[in-house]
């Protein structure tokens, strides 16, 4: 499952480091092209982005295992399979 | 016929007027979730009665925030300079906005997902925070664009800012981000009473009765301080090349306490945009009082249109001016892309912009009518 994850990563590697020293091929240059943000501002904005998204993780997957204990609501899905459900399927008297 | 549209310099006004018009659409649209986020807590007590508020805006404020997301990509698109210089230079203050446009969706999907009232509360929360410092930012930030905030460019056309996070936040730049947060939380309780039944509505007519009337007296206020000259003015005083290249280097600038209202003095006639700009917000006010729902949410639209074209109009044609170096302030005729590109995402626009309008037109109609606590208990899980 994990392996086209993988691929997309590698790929964006390859084409990130490929392209060095250009950020557009022959026309701008990538040391140009930064701009002029500070180590710590970058520090902080990635680990308040980590964080948050780290939370929201832990939140979702502790859903994702509730919502699956429940298990799909059976009644519903028998009824809706029953052919009687639907009055174009009753035969003709 | 129509090759004066794709002159450059008819282009960039185009462009100039279609960025207002982005704003005006997401300030429009999004505004009033966002108000009713801000409004949550307080508009609505009880569980059922916050759902109530909640899927009002449930199925729409998704589309309304790519009003957000289209406005930042014309910037982009049209405005590179604008982008590059904002985007970097406002680097820490987009970062807690986007902290805060982040609670929204989770709280909107994650809050009926547990009947835990802790953990209902604690989402109502983050709605509250993903529409109140929204709202409250975007005002900042206008209120800083107007000032001017200090940055210049290398020779070499590097934007570089010279400020902080905290002198953003400063008192002036406060005061419009309440004038933003008045006019949004009553936009907010414009769409909540035309909207919601019952105790919500009610509440929500209380308040925008109110804040309405706040709405007008503060944005009066904005144009006293601008007339004081207290809140920036910038003048180009090199002659303008309205063709010419996307050089910001290449003109001269001077600020001047009266020249935001340099334009109104030209143009007597554009007088008329920040006077409705003060009536609307008193028209929807009585639309509040006299319980006529449809008018005071068109009145309360009208006036979000029309402060934020007040803005538009008094710094044209400047975008974002710079108060260490005047000079290097941005302008409609040296900070737009290539002509190619102006041109081009001019036919996408005039080809995709009355699609979309057309079939949001249909999500509200399909849509239409009032949420009340039967009404979500009788759609039970498929409501958020």
């Amino acid at each position: 499952m994990p392996l086209p994850w993988i691929a997309i990563e590698v790929g964006w590697f390859v084409a990130e480091f490929g392209r060095q020293p250009w950020i557009i091929d022959g026309v701008l240059p990538t040391f140009l092209a930064t701009s002029e943000l500070g180590v710590s501002d970058l520090l902080l904005t990635i680990a308040g982005f980590t964080l948050v998204y780290g939370v929201l993780a832990v939140i979702e997957v502790r859903l994702m295992l509730a919502a699956i204990r429940k298990g799909p609501e059976v009644a519903k899905v028998i009824d809706d399979l029953r052919p009687s459900a639907d009055p174009a399927m009753q035969p003709a008297e | 016929m129509i090759e004066f549209l794709f002159d450059y310099e008819t282009l960039r006004v185009i462009w100039w007027v279609l960025l207002g018009v982005l704003l005006i659409g997401f300030a429009a649209t999004d505004g009033f979730d966002m108000g009713v986020g801000a409004l949550l807590p307080f508009v609505a007590k009880t569980d059922a009665e916050r759902r109530v508020a909640i899927n009002t805006i449930g199925p729409v404020w998704e589309g309304n925030q790519v009003w957000f997301i289209l406005g930042g990509g014309a910037i982009f698109a049209a405005w590179p300079a604008l982008y590059a210089m904002s985007f970097s230079g406002f680097y820490l203050a987009m970062f807690l906005v986007l902290l805060a446009l982040i609670m929204r969706p989770v709280g909107f999907k994650y809050r009926s997902k547990r009947p835990d009232p802790a953990w209902r509360t604690r989402w109502d929360w983050a709605l509250f925070v993903g529409g109140a410092v929204p709202a409250l930012i975007f005002g900042v930030a206008v209120g800083n664009t107007l000032q001017g905030v200090p940055f210049h460019f290398t020779p070499d056309l590097r934007p570089i800012y010279e400020g902080s996070l905290f002198g953003l936040l400063n008192p002036l730049a406060l005061y419009c981000g309440l004038v933003s947060l008045a006019m949004l939380v009553t936009h907010g309780a414009a769409w909540l009473t035309f909207k919601a039944e019952g105790t919500v509505a009610d509440r929500a007519r209380a308040v925008g009765a109110r804040s309405a009337i706040v709405t007008s007296v503060l944005f009066a206020g904005g144009g006293v301080l601008v007339w004081l000259g207290l809140l920036g003015g910038y003048r180009v005083t090199s002659p303008i090349v309205w063709d010419g290249p996307s050089n910001p280097l290449i003109k001269t600038v001077v600020a001047d306490g009266g020249a935001w209202l340099a334009n109104f003095h030209a143009h007597p006639l554009l007088w008329i945009v920040p006077a409705l700009g003060i009536v609307a917000p008193l028209l929807a006010a009585a639309g509040f009082q006299a319980r006529l729902e449809g008018w005071t949410f068109i009145a309360s639209k009208l006036g979000v249109a029309m402060i934020i074209a007040t803005v538009g109009l008094a710094m044209f044609p400047i975008l974002l001016p710079s108060s260490s170096n005047p000079g290097h302030s941005l302008a409609v005729f040296d900070a737009s892309s290539s002509r190619a590109t102006l041109r081009n995402m001019l036919i996408a626009t005039v080809i995709f912009l009355p699609l979309i309008l057309a079939y949001t037109a249909w999500v509200y109609s399909v849509l239409w009518g009032k949420v009340g606590e039967k009404s979500i208990e009788k759609a039970g899980s498929s409501a958020y």
